[in-house]
Protein backbone atom coordinates (compact mmCIF):
# COMPACT_ATOMS: atom_id res chain seq x y z
CA UNK A 1 0.00 0.00 0.00
CA UNK A 2 1.50 3.31 -1.01
CA UNK A 3 1.80 6.09 1.46
CA UNK A 4 0.13 9.36 0.62
CA UNK A 5 1.65 12.79 0.91
CA UNK A 6 0.09 15.23 3.43
CA UNK A 7 -2.69 17.03 1.67
CA UNK A 8 -2.67 20.36 3.47
CA UNK A 9 0.15 22.86 3.03
CA UNK A 10 1.00 24.81 6.17
CA UNK A 11 2.43 28.01 4.71
CA UNK A 12 3.65 29.56 1.47
CA UNK A 13 6.96 27.70 1.66
CA UNK A 14 5.15 24.40 2.13
CA UNK A 15 2.84 25.25 -0.70
CA UNK A 16 5.83 25.87 -2.96
CA UNK A 17 7.40 22.58 -1.81
CA UNK A 18 4.27 20.62 -2.64
CA UNK A 19 4.12 22.30 -6.01
CA UNK A 20 7.69 21.13 -6.64
CA UNK A 21 6.79 17.61 -5.54
CA UNK A 22 3.91 17.67 -8.02
CA UNK A 23 6.22 18.75 -10.87
CA UNK A 24 8.75 16.04 -10.04
CA UNK A 25 6.00 13.44 -9.84
CA UNK A 26 4.62 14.46 -13.24
CA UNK A 27 8.05 14.24 -14.88
CA UNK A 28 8.73 10.80 -13.43
CA UNK A 29 5.25 9.56 -14.29
CA UNK A 30 5.52 10.66 -17.93
CA UNK A 31 8.96 9.11 -18.27
CA UNK A 32 7.94 5.81 -16.67
CA UNK A 33 4.79 5.58 -18.77
CA UNK A 34 6.86 5.97 -21.91
CA UNK A 35 9.40 3.41 -20.74
CA UNK A 36 6.87 0.84 -19.59
CA UNK A 37 4.53 1.13 -22.59
CA UNK A 38 6.43 -1.48 -24.66
CA UNK A 39 6.47 -3.87 -21.68
CA UNK A 40 2.66 -3.92 -21.63
CA UNK A 41 2.66 -2.74 -18.06
CA UNK A 42 -0.50 -0.93 -17.06
CA UNK A 43 -0.37 2.72 -16.09
CA UNK A 44 -1.13 1.98 -12.45
CA UNK A 45 2.37 0.50 -12.19
CA UNK A 46 3.82 3.72 -13.56
CA UNK A 47 1.75 5.58 -10.98
CA UNK A 48 3.18 3.34 -8.26
CA UNK A 49 6.75 4.03 -9.31
CA UNK A 50 6.22 7.78 -9.57
CA UNK A 51 4.34 7.96 -6.28
CA UNK A 52 6.82 5.86 -4.33
CA UNK A 53 9.70 7.94 -5.73
CA UNK A 54 8.10 11.17 -4.55
CA UNK A 55 7.24 9.67 -1.17
CA UNK A 56 10.88 8.63 -0.76
CA UNK A 57 11.93 12.16 -1.65
CA UNK A 58 9.53 13.59 0.89
CA UNK A 59 10.43 11.15 3.68
CA UNK A 60 14.17 10.83 3.26
CA UNK A 61 15.17 14.25 1.93
CA UNK A 62 12.73 16.70 3.53
CA UNK A 63 15.40 19.39 3.77
CA UNK A 64 15.89 19.43 -0.02
CA UNK A 65 13.35 21.98 -1.24
CA UNK A 66 14.97 23.65 -4.23
CA UNK A 67 13.41 22.33 -7.43
CA UNK A 68 16.71 21.59 -9.21
CA UNK A 69 18.01 19.71 -6.19
CA UNK A 70 14.77 17.74 -5.89
CA UNK A 71 14.96 16.74 -9.55
CA UNK A 72 18.56 15.56 -9.11
CA UNK A 73 17.65 13.30 -6.18
CA UNK A 74 14.39 12.13 -7.73
CA UNK A 75 16.18 10.90 -10.84
CA UNK A 76 18.38 8.62 -8.76
CA UNK A 77 15.44 7.34 -6.72
CA UNK A 78 13.25 6.74 -9.78
CA UNK A 79 16.03 4.85 -11.56
CA UNK A 80 16.31 2.55 -8.57
CA UNK A 81 12.54 1.99 -8.50
CA UNK A 82 12.41 1.24 -12.24
CA UNK A 83 15.28 -1.22 -11.96
CA UNK A 84 13.48 -2.89 -9.05
CA UNK A 85 10.28 -3.07 -11.10
CA UNK A 86 12.07 -4.83 -13.98
CA UNK A 87 13.78 -7.21 -11.58
CA UNK A 88 10.48 -8.13 -9.91
CA UNK A 89 8.72 -8.46 -13.25
CA UNK A 90 11.30 -10.68 -14.89
CA UNK A 91 11.49 -12.92 -11.81
CA UNK A 92 15.11 -13.87 -12.27
CA UNK A 93 15.74 -16.22 -9.34
CA UNK A 94 19.35 -17.01 -10.16
CA UNK A 95 20.63 -13.46 -10.16
CA UNK A 96 21.92 -12.80 -6.66
CA UNK A 97 21.17 -9.53 -4.94
CA UNK A 98 23.55 -7.43 -2.90
CA UNK A 99 22.71 -9.13 0.39
CA UNK A 100 23.48 -12.59 -0.99
CA UNK A 101 26.80 -11.47 -2.36
CA UNK A 102 27.59 -9.69 0.87
CA UNK A 103 27.10 -12.98 2.68
CA UNK A 104 29.52 -14.66 0.31
CA UNK A 105 32.07 -11.89 0.61
CA UNK A 106 31.25 -9.29 3.22
CA UNK A 107 33.98 -6.95 2.05
CA UNK A 108 33.08 -6.57 -1.59
CA UNK A 109 29.60 -7.96 -2.16
CA UNK A 110 27.66 -4.73 -2.55
CA UNK A 111 30.40 -3.14 -4.59
CA UNK A 112 30.42 -6.18 -6.89
CA UNK A 113 26.77 -5.64 -7.83
CA UNK A 114 27.46 -1.99 -8.62
CA UNK A 115 30.49 -3.00 -10.64
CA UNK A 116 28.44 -5.51 -12.65
CA UNK A 117 25.86 -2.85 -13.45
CA UNK A 118 28.54 -0.32 -14.38
CA UNK A 119 30.27 -2.82 -16.59
CA UNK A 120 27.04 -3.68 -18.36
CA UNK A 121 26.22 -0.03 -18.93
CA UNK A 122 29.72 0.68 -20.22
CA UNK A 123 29.47 -2.22 -22.64
CA UNK A 124 26.16 -0.90 -23.94
CA UNK A 125 27.68 2.54 -24.28
CA UNK A 126 30.61 1.11 -26.26
CA UNK A 127 28.36 -0.85 -28.59
CA UNK A 128 26.19 2.21 -29.14
CA UNK A 129 29.29 4.35 -29.77
CA UNK A 130 30.74 1.92 -32.29
CA UNK A 131 27.53 2.00 -34.27
CA UNK A 132 27.70 5.77 -34.70
CA UNK A 133 29.20 7.50 -37.74
CA UNK A 134 32.93 8.14 -37.25
CA UNK A 135 32.56 11.89 -36.74
CA UNK A 136 29.98 11.48 -34.00
CA UNK A 137 31.99 8.71 -32.34
CA UNK A 138 35.08 10.89 -32.23
CA UNK A 139 33.16 13.81 -30.74
CA UNK A 140 31.44 11.75 -28.06
CA UNK A 141 34.59 9.82 -27.19
CA UNK A 142 36.40 13.08 -26.57
CA UNK A 143 33.50 14.46 -24.56
CA UNK A 144 32.32 11.49 -22.52
CA UNK A 145 35.39 9.30 -22.16
CA UNK A 146 38.23 11.82 -22.26
CA UNK A 147 36.18 14.58 -20.61
CA UNK A 148 37.36 17.32 -22.94
CA UNK A 149 35.68 20.72 -23.04
CA UNK A 150 33.87 21.88 -26.17
CA UNK A 151 36.70 24.32 -26.94
CA UNK A 152 39.28 21.51 -26.73
CA UNK A 153 37.17 19.27 -28.94
CA UNK A 154 36.84 22.05 -31.47
CA UNK A 155 40.61 22.46 -31.66
CA UNK A 156 41.30 18.71 -31.84
CA UNK A 157 38.68 17.82 -34.45
CA UNK A 158 38.58 21.09 -36.37
CA UNK A 159 34.77 21.15 -36.23
CA UNK A 160 33.87 24.60 -37.45
CA UNK A 161 30.07 24.58 -37.28
CA UNK A 162 27.75 24.57 -34.32
CA UNK A 163 29.50 22.04 -32.13
CA UNK A 164 26.76 22.14 -29.47
CA UNK A 165 24.07 21.26 -31.96
CA UNK A 166 26.19 18.50 -33.43
CA UNK A 167 26.97 17.13 -29.97
CA UNK A 168 23.29 17.19 -29.09
CA UNK A 169 22.32 15.24 -32.20
CA UNK A 170 25.12 12.74 -31.71
CA UNK A 171 24.20 12.20 -28.08
CA UNK A 172 20.54 11.61 -28.96
CA UNK A 173 21.65 9.07 -31.57
CA UNK A 174 23.83 7.41 -28.96
CA UNK A 175 20.92 7.07 -26.54
CA UNK A 176 18.75 5.69 -29.36
CA UNK A 177 21.44 3.17 -30.26
CA UNK A 178 21.73 2.15 -26.63
CA UNK A 179 17.97 1.46 -26.63
CA UNK A 180 17.48 2.93 -23.16
CA UNK A 181 20.21 2.79 -20.59
CA UNK A 182 18.11 1.90 -17.59
CA UNK B 1 27.99 30.70 -31.53
CA UNK B 2 27.94 32.89 -28.42
CA UNK B 3 29.37 31.91 -25.05
CA UNK B 4 25.87 31.59 -23.68
CA UNK B 5 25.36 28.40 -25.62
CA UNK B 6 27.75 26.59 -23.33
CA UNK B 7 25.04 27.08 -20.73
CA UNK B 8 22.37 25.68 -22.94
CA UNK B 9 20.80 22.74 -21.05
CA UNK B 10 21.22 20.47 -24.08
CA UNK B 11 24.96 21.19 -24.13
CA UNK B 12 25.18 20.83 -20.37
CA UNK B 13 23.61 17.38 -20.63
CA UNK B 14 26.81 16.03 -22.19
CA UNK B 15 28.97 17.74 -19.59
CA UNK B 16 26.82 16.11 -16.94
CA UNK B 17 27.07 12.67 -18.58
CA UNK B 18 30.83 13.10 -18.80
CA UNK B 19 30.94 13.85 -15.07
CA UNK B 20 32.48 17.24 -15.67
CA UNK B 21 30.02 19.90 -14.67
CA UNK B 22 30.09 22.67 -12.10
CA UNK B 23 27.44 22.88 -9.34
CA UNK B 24 26.05 26.06 -10.92
CA UNK B 25 25.73 24.39 -14.32
CA UNK B 26 24.15 21.36 -12.69
CA UNK B 27 21.49 23.55 -11.09
CA UNK B 28 20.71 25.12 -14.47
CA UNK B 29 20.43 21.68 -16.06
CA UNK B 30 18.11 20.17 -13.43
CA UNK B 31 15.93 23.29 -13.26
CA UNK B 32 15.54 23.09 -17.05
CA UNK B 33 14.72 19.38 -16.80
CA UNK B 34 11.93 20.19 -14.35
CA UNK B 35 10.29 22.27 -17.07
CA UNK B 36 11.12 20.11 -20.10
CA UNK B 37 9.94 16.49 -20.27
CA UNK B 38 12.27 15.54 -23.16
CA UNK B 39 15.29 16.86 -21.31
CA UNK B 40 14.19 15.07 -18.16
CA UNK B 41 13.88 11.79 -20.10
CA UNK B 42 17.38 12.19 -21.55
CA UNK B 43 18.71 13.04 -18.13
CA UNK B 44 17.26 9.80 -16.76
CA UNK B 45 19.12 7.87 -19.46
CA UNK B 46 22.31 9.91 -19.07
CA UNK B 47 22.37 9.22 -15.34
CA UNK B 48 23.10 5.53 -15.96
CA UNK B 49 25.85 6.48 -18.35
CA UNK B 50 27.40 8.88 -15.89
CA UNK B 51 27.31 6.36 -13.05
CA UNK B 52 28.93 3.70 -15.21
CA UNK B 53 31.75 5.92 -16.43
CA UNK B 54 32.43 7.28 -12.96
CA UNK B 55 32.91 3.77 -11.61
CA UNK B 56 36.63 3.18 -10.96
CA UNK B 57 38.32 1.66 -13.99
CA UNK B 58 35.34 1.83 -16.36
CA UNK B 59 36.39 5.02 -18.13
CA UNK B 60 39.88 3.59 -18.68
CA UNK B 61 38.42 0.33 -19.94
CA UNK B 62 36.13 2.15 -22.38
CA UNK B 63 39.03 4.25 -23.61
CA UNK B 64 41.20 1.15 -24.13
CA UNK B 65 38.44 -0.62 -26.08
CA UNK B 66 37.90 2.37 -28.35
CA UNK B 67 41.64 2.77 -28.97
CA UNK B 68 41.96 -0.91 -29.80
CA UNK B 69 39.04 -0.59 -32.18
CA UNK B 70 40.62 2.39 -33.94
CA UNK B 71 43.98 0.61 -34.16
CA UNK B 72 42.41 -2.49 -35.64
CA UNK B 73 40.55 -0.45 -38.23
CA UNK B 74 43.69 1.56 -39.02
CA UNK B 75 45.61 -1.64 -39.77
CA UNK B 76 43.06 -2.55 -42.43
CA UNK B 77 43.74 -0.51 -45.57
CA UNK B 78 40.78 1.68 -46.47
CA UNK B 79 38.85 0.51 -49.50
CA UNK B 80 39.55 2.38 -52.69
CA UNK B 81 36.48 4.53 -53.19
CA UNK B 82 34.54 3.78 -56.30
CA UNK B 83 34.03 6.69 -58.64
CA UNK B 84 30.91 8.54 -57.64
CA UNK B 85 28.42 9.23 -60.37
CA UNK B 86 27.83 12.86 -59.45
CA UNK B 87 27.64 15.30 -62.30
CA UNK B 88 30.72 17.49 -62.46
CA UNK B 89 30.11 21.13 -63.12
CA UNK B 90 33.50 22.31 -64.25
CA UNK B 91 37.25 21.84 -64.21
CA UNK B 92 39.44 18.78 -63.97
CA UNK B 93 39.09 17.94 -67.61
CA UNK B 94 41.71 15.37 -68.49
CA UNK B 95 39.94 14.26 -71.63
CA UNK B 96 42.08 13.36 -74.58
CA UNK B 97 40.87 13.04 -78.17
CA UNK B 98 40.96 9.20 -78.11
CA UNK B 99 38.43 9.18 -75.26
CA UNK B 100 35.97 11.10 -77.41
CA UNK B 101 36.29 8.52 -80.18
CA UNK B 102 35.87 5.74 -77.66
CA UNK B 103 32.65 7.37 -76.40
CA UNK B 104 31.30 7.70 -79.93
CA UNK B 105 32.22 4.13 -80.75
CA UNK B 106 30.54 2.95 -77.56
CA UNK B 107 27.38 4.76 -78.60
CA UNK B 108 27.39 3.16 -82.05
CA UNK B 109 27.99 -0.29 -80.60
CA UNK B 110 25.12 0.25 -78.15
CA UNK B 111 22.78 1.18 -81.02
CA UNK B 112 23.67 -1.87 -83.08
CA UNK B 113 23.60 -4.23 -80.08
CA UNK B 114 20.21 -2.88 -78.93
CA UNK B 115 18.69 -3.28 -82.37
CA UNK B 116 19.98 -6.84 -82.69
CA UNK B 117 19.03 -7.97 -79.20
CA UNK B 118 15.53 -6.50 -79.40
CA UNK B 119 15.03 -8.11 -82.83
CA UNK B 120 16.06 -11.46 -81.39
CA UNK B 121 13.76 -10.99 -78.39
CA UNK B 122 10.89 -10.13 -80.70
CA UNK B 123 11.59 -13.21 -82.77
CA UNK B 124 11.69 -15.37 -79.64
CA UNK B 125 8.44 -13.98 -78.31
CA UNK B 126 6.84 -14.35 -81.75
CA UNK B 127 7.84 -18.00 -81.91
CA UNK B 128 6.48 -18.72 -78.47
CA UNK B 129 3.46 -16.44 -78.72
CA UNK B 130 2.23 -17.31 -82.22
CA UNK B 131 1.95 -20.94 -81.18
CA UNK B 132 -0.37 -19.87 -78.38
CA UNK B 133 -2.59 -17.34 -80.17
CA UNK B 134 -6.10 -18.69 -80.71
CA UNK B 135 -6.97 -19.09 -84.39
CA UNK B 136 -8.89 -16.14 -85.82
CA UNK B 137 -12.60 -16.42 -86.46
CA UNK B 138 -13.40 -17.71 -89.90
CA UNK B 139 -15.95 -15.65 -91.87
CA UNK B 140 -19.25 -17.42 -91.77
CA UNK B 141 -17.98 -19.85 -89.18
CA UNK B 142 -19.19 -20.41 -85.65
CA UNK B 143 -19.16 -17.38 -83.44
CA UNK B 144 -15.96 -17.05 -81.43
CA UNK B 145 -16.97 -14.01 -79.47
CA UNK B 146 -16.81 -15.90 -76.22
CA UNK B 147 -13.19 -16.94 -76.45
CA UNK B 148 -10.19 -15.01 -75.17
CA UNK B 149 -7.12 -14.58 -77.38
CA UNK B 150 -4.98 -15.64 -74.40
CA UNK B 151 -5.32 -19.41 -74.05
CA UNK B 152 -6.15 -20.63 -70.59
CA UNK B 153 -2.97 -22.71 -70.55
CA UNK B 154 -1.00 -19.46 -70.42
CA UNK B 155 -2.94 -18.36 -67.33
CA UNK B 156 -2.22 -21.76 -65.84
CA UNK B 157 1.51 -21.43 -66.59
CA UNK B 158 1.48 -17.96 -65.04
CA UNK B 159 -0.30 -19.29 -61.93
CA UNK B 160 2.06 -22.26 -61.68
CA UNK B 161 5.12 -20.01 -61.83
CA UNK B 162 3.61 -17.69 -59.20
CA UNK B 163 2.89 -20.71 -56.99
CA UNK B 164 6.43 -22.01 -57.46
CA UNK B 165 8.03 -18.66 -56.64
CA UNK B 166 5.76 -18.20 -53.64
CA UNK B 167 6.49 -21.73 -52.42
CA UNK B 168 10.25 -21.20 -52.70
CA UNK B 169 9.97 -18.41 -50.16
CA UNK B 170 8.89 -20.92 -47.53
CA UNK B 171 11.79 -23.31 -48.18
CA UNK B 172 15.44 -23.13 -47.05
CA UNK B 173 16.47 -22.21 -50.62
CA UNK B 174 17.51 -18.57 -51.03
CA UNK B 175 16.74 -17.94 -47.39
CA UNK B 176 16.90 -14.24 -46.44
CA UNK B 177 19.88 -13.17 -44.33
CA UNK B 178 18.77 -12.59 -40.77
CA UNK B 179 19.34 -9.51 -38.66
CA UNK B 180 20.31 -10.01 -35.03
CA UNK B 181 17.85 -8.80 -32.41
CA UNK B 182 20.61 -7.53 -30.16
CA UNK B 183 22.38 -5.27 -32.67
CA UNK B 184 19.54 -4.06 -34.86
CA UNK B 185 16.13 -4.76 -33.34
CA UNK B 186 14.37 -2.19 -35.52
CA UNK B 187 15.93 -3.41 -38.75
CA UNK B 188 14.99 -6.97 -37.84
CA UNK B 189 11.32 -6.05 -37.51
CA UNK B 190 11.46 -4.02 -40.73
CA UNK B 191 12.82 -7.02 -42.57
CA UNK B 192 9.99 -9.19 -41.23
CA UNK B 193 7.46 -6.58 -42.37
CA UNK B 194 9.01 -6.45 -45.82
CA UNK B 195 9.00 -10.23 -46.22
CA UNK B 196 5.37 -10.41 -45.10
CA UNK B 197 4.36 -7.81 -47.70
CA UNK B 198 6.38 -9.52 -50.40
CA UNK B 199 4.75 -12.90 -49.75
CA UNK B 200 1.34 -11.29 -49.68
CA UNK B 201 2.00 -9.81 -53.14
CA UNK B 202 2.83 -13.25 -54.55
CA UNK B 203 -0.16 -14.85 -52.89
CA UNK B 204 -2.37 -12.18 -54.50
CA UNK B 205 -0.76 -12.77 -57.90
CA UNK B 206 -1.33 -16.48 -57.51
CA UNK B 207 -5.00 -15.87 -56.71
CA UNK B 208 -5.34 -13.51 -59.68
CA UNK B 209 -3.92 -15.94 -62.24
CA UNK B 210 -5.81 -18.88 -60.79
CA UNK B 211 -8.97 -16.84 -61.16
CA UNK B 212 -8.13 -15.92 -64.76
CA UNK B 213 -7.38 -19.54 -65.52
CA UNK B 214 -10.60 -20.86 -64.06
CA UNK B 215 -12.99 -18.01 -64.86
CA UNK B 216 -11.28 -16.10 -67.69
CA UNK B 217 -13.99 -13.78 -68.96
CA UNK B 218 -15.18 -13.82 -72.55
CA UNK B 219 -13.37 -11.57 -74.95
CA UNK B 220 -10.32 -11.40 -72.75
CA UNK B 221 -11.72 -8.48 -70.74
CA UNK B 222 -10.78 -8.35 -67.10
CA UNK B 223 -13.81 -9.01 -64.96
CA UNK B 224 -14.78 -7.43 -61.66
CA UNK B 225 -13.08 -10.06 -59.48
CA UNK B 226 -9.89 -9.80 -61.55
CA UNK B 227 -9.99 -6.02 -61.08
CA UNK B 228 -10.15 -6.39 -57.32
CA UNK B 229 -7.47 -9.10 -57.21
CA UNK B 230 -5.24 -6.98 -59.38
CA UNK B 231 -5.65 -4.14 -56.94
CA UNK B 232 -4.79 -6.47 -54.05
CA UNK B 233 -1.45 -7.26 -55.69
CA UNK B 234 -0.49 -3.59 -55.73
CA UNK B 235 -1.19 -2.80 -52.08
CA UNK B 236 1.47 -5.13 -50.59
CA UNK B 237 4.02 -3.63 -52.97
CA UNK B 238 3.16 -0.20 -51.59
CA UNK B 239 3.50 -1.77 -48.12
CA UNK B 240 7.03 -2.95 -48.96
CA UNK B 241 7.87 0.50 -50.28
CA UNK B 242 6.70 2.25 -47.12
CA UNK B 243 8.60 -0.24 -44.91
CA UNK B 244 11.76 0.90 -46.70
CA UNK B 245 10.75 4.54 -46.81
CA UNK B 246 9.36 5.39 -43.38
CA UNK B 247 9.98 4.42 -39.75
CA UNK B 248 7.61 1.46 -39.61
CA UNK B 249 8.50 0.05 -36.18
CA UNK B 250 7.70 1.57 -32.80
CA UNK B 251 10.45 1.45 -30.20
CA UNK B 252 10.59 1.52 -26.41
CA UNK B 253 10.26 5.11 -25.38
CA UNK B 254 8.67 6.15 -28.66
CA UNK B 255 5.56 4.09 -29.38
CA UNK B 256 4.47 6.70 -31.96
CA UNK B 257 7.60 6.29 -34.06
CA UNK B 258 5.65 4.47 -36.78
CA UNK B 259 2.81 7.01 -36.90
CA UNK B 260 3.77 8.28 -40.37
CA UNK B 261 3.94 4.70 -41.66
CA UNK B 262 0.48 3.87 -40.33
CA UNK B 263 -0.95 7.04 -41.87
CA UNK B 264 0.64 6.28 -45.23
CA UNK B 265 -0.62 2.69 -45.22
CA UNK B 266 -4.15 3.77 -44.31
CA UNK B 267 -4.15 6.39 -47.03
CA UNK B 268 -2.76 4.15 -49.74
CA UNK B 269 -5.24 1.42 -48.84
CA UNK B 270 -8.04 3.97 -49.18
CA UNK B 271 -6.73 5.15 -52.54
CA UNK B 272 -6.50 1.56 -53.75
CA UNK B 273 -10.03 0.82 -52.65
CA UNK B 274 -11.23 4.00 -54.41
CA UNK B 275 -9.42 3.03 -57.61
CA UNK B 276 -10.95 -0.46 -57.42
CA UNK B 277 -14.45 0.98 -56.94
CA UNK B 278 -13.98 3.20 -60.01
CA UNK B 279 -12.62 0.25 -62.00
CA UNK B 280 -15.59 -1.93 -61.07
CA UNK B 281 -18.03 0.92 -61.81
CA UNK B 282 -16.37 1.47 -65.18
CA UNK B 283 -16.49 -2.21 -65.94
CA UNK B 284 -20.21 -2.34 -65.13
CA UNK B 285 -20.86 1.01 -66.84
CA UNK B 286 -22.19 2.60 -63.67
CA UNK B 287 -22.20 6.33 -62.79
CA UNK B 288 -21.74 7.23 -66.44
CA UNK B 289 -18.33 5.54 -66.48
CA UNK B 290 -16.97 3.19 -69.11
CA UNK B 291 -13.82 1.06 -69.29
CA UNK B 292 -11.77 4.20 -68.94
CA UNK B 293 -12.42 3.89 -65.20
CA UNK B 294 -9.95 1.01 -65.28
CA UNK B 295 -7.11 3.38 -66.06
CA UNK B 296 -6.96 4.55 -62.45
CA UNK B 297 -6.34 1.05 -61.25
CA UNK B 298 -3.65 0.59 -63.88
CA UNK B 299 -1.93 3.71 -62.61
CA UNK B 300 -2.25 2.48 -59.03
CA UNK B 301 -0.70 -0.88 -59.93
CA UNK B 302 2.07 0.67 -61.99
CA UNK B 303 2.96 3.22 -59.34
CA UNK B 304 3.21 0.50 -56.69
CA UNK B 305 5.95 -1.23 -58.65
CA UNK B 306 7.60 2.03 -59.71
CA UNK B 307 7.82 3.28 -56.11
CA UNK B 308 9.27 0.00 -54.88
CA UNK B 309 11.75 -0.27 -57.73
CA UNK B 310 12.71 3.35 -57.06
CA UNK B 311 13.87 2.27 -53.61
CA UNK B 312 16.01 -0.45 -55.17
CA UNK B 313 17.79 2.37 -56.96
CA UNK B 314 19.65 3.13 -53.71
CA UNK B 315 23.38 2.47 -53.92
CA UNK B 316 23.12 0.64 -50.59
CA UNK B 317 21.07 -2.01 -52.39
CA UNK B 318 23.70 -2.48 -55.07
CA UNK B 319 21.22 -3.65 -57.67
CA UNK B 320 22.92 -3.60 -61.08
CA UNK B 321 21.61 -0.54 -62.90
CA UNK B 322 20.68 -2.48 -66.01
CA UNK B 323 18.53 -4.77 -63.89
CA UNK B 324 16.30 -1.83 -63.03
CA UNK B 325 15.22 -1.45 -66.67
CA UNK B 326 12.94 -4.54 -66.80
CA UNK B 327 11.53 -3.63 -63.40
CA UNK B 328 10.52 -0.16 -64.52
CA UNK B 329 9.29 -1.78 -67.73
CA UNK B 330 7.07 -4.01 -65.63
CA UNK B 331 5.63 -0.92 -63.96
CA UNK B 332 4.76 0.46 -67.40
CA UNK B 333 3.13 -2.80 -68.48
CA UNK B 334 1.01 -2.75 -65.32
CA UNK B 335 -0.36 0.61 -66.37
CA UNK B 336 -1.58 -0.66 -69.74
CA UNK B 337 -2.67 -4.10 -68.54
CA UNK B 338 -6.25 -2.94 -68.10
CA UNK B 339 -6.42 -2.09 -71.80
CA UNK B 340 -5.10 -5.41 -73.03
CA UNK B 341 -8.47 -6.36 -74.43
CA UNK B 342 -8.16 -3.44 -76.88
CA UNK B 343 -4.93 -4.81 -78.35
CA UNK B 344 -4.79 -7.20 -81.32
CA UNK B 345 -4.92 -10.84 -80.11
CA UNK B 346 -1.30 -11.60 -80.97
CA UNK B 347 -0.09 -8.50 -79.14
CA UNK B 348 -2.02 -9.51 -76.06
CA UNK B 349 -0.18 -12.83 -75.94
CA UNK B 350 3.21 -11.21 -76.55
CA UNK B 351 2.64 -8.60 -73.83
CA UNK B 352 1.45 -11.30 -71.46
CA UNK B 353 4.66 -13.25 -72.00
CA UNK B 354 6.81 -10.16 -71.49
CA UNK B 355 4.94 -9.37 -68.29
CA UNK B 356 5.64 -12.88 -67.04
CA UNK B 357 9.31 -12.43 -67.83
CA UNK B 358 9.48 -9.10 -65.99
CA UNK B 359 7.65 -10.56 -63.01
CA UNK B 360 10.28 -13.28 -62.74
CA UNK B 361 12.96 -10.57 -62.98
CA UNK B 362 11.33 -8.75 -60.07
CA UNK B 363 11.33 -11.95 -58.05
CA UNK B 364 15.00 -12.60 -58.82
CA UNK B 365 16.05 -9.10 -57.83
CA UNK B 366 14.17 -9.12 -54.52
CA UNK B 367 15.31 -12.67 -53.72
CA UNK B 368 18.89 -11.62 -54.42
CA UNK B 369 18.53 -8.57 -52.15
CA UNK B 370 17.21 -10.77 -49.35
CA UNK B 371 19.55 -13.70 -49.82
CA UNK B 372 22.79 -11.78 -50.48
CA UNK B 373 22.14 -9.46 -47.53
CA UNK B 374 21.90 -6.20 -49.50
CA UNK B 375 18.52 -5.45 -47.97
CA UNK B 376 19.86 -6.37 -44.54
CA UNK B 377 22.71 -3.88 -44.94
CA UNK B 378 20.30 -1.21 -46.15
CA UNK B 379 17.99 -1.65 -43.16
CA UNK B 380 20.88 -1.76 -40.69
CA UNK B 381 22.32 1.41 -42.20
CA UNK B 382 18.90 3.04 -41.91
CA UNK B 383 18.69 2.10 -38.23
CA UNK B 384 22.22 3.43 -37.66
CA UNK B 385 21.23 6.75 -39.19
CA UNK B 386 23.67 6.43 -42.08
CA UNK B 387 21.10 7.10 -44.79
CA UNK B 388 20.47 10.70 -43.76
CA UNK B 389 21.62 13.60 -45.91
CA UNK B 390 24.65 14.34 -43.71
CA UNK B 391 25.62 10.80 -42.79
CA UNK B 392 25.71 11.72 -39.13
CA UNK B 393 23.28 11.17 -36.30
CA UNK B 394 19.96 11.07 -38.11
Amino acid sequence: MLRMLPVRAVDAEDEQYHKHLGIVRERILNYVRRRLAPHRADFSQAEDIAQSSVVALWEQYPQKRELAEMVRIAIGVARHKIAQFHKDREKLPHIPDAAELWQLNPHSGERLVEQMAAREHTDRLLLALLRLPARCRELLTLKLIEQKSYAEIRSITGISGNIYEMARRCFQALLRNAGGMI
Amino acid sequence: MSELDEWDPEALLLDYSAGKISPAQERVLFAAAAADQDLFDQLMEAEALRNALNFPGERQRASAVLQAWDLRNASIPPPIPEPVAYARLRGGSQRHPPALWADLLRSVISTVATALVLRLCYAGIMVMGSALVNPPVQPGGASDAGSSPIPSILHLVHAAIAALLLGIQFTPFFKPQEITERDHPIARKCLAQFIAGWRWAWAAWLALYCWLWVYGSPGGRPDVVADILNCLTAFPLFWCFFVLDKPSVSVPGNPERNAAFRKAIGTIWGIGAGAAVLAVAGHLHLWGLNEFGLVFMGIYDGLAIAFLVGRFDSHWMKVPRWMLAPLYGYALIQMIWVFFFRLPPAWQVYSYLVALLFKVCLFLVVTHLLHAGNLRRYLEAAEDGKLGPQGEAA
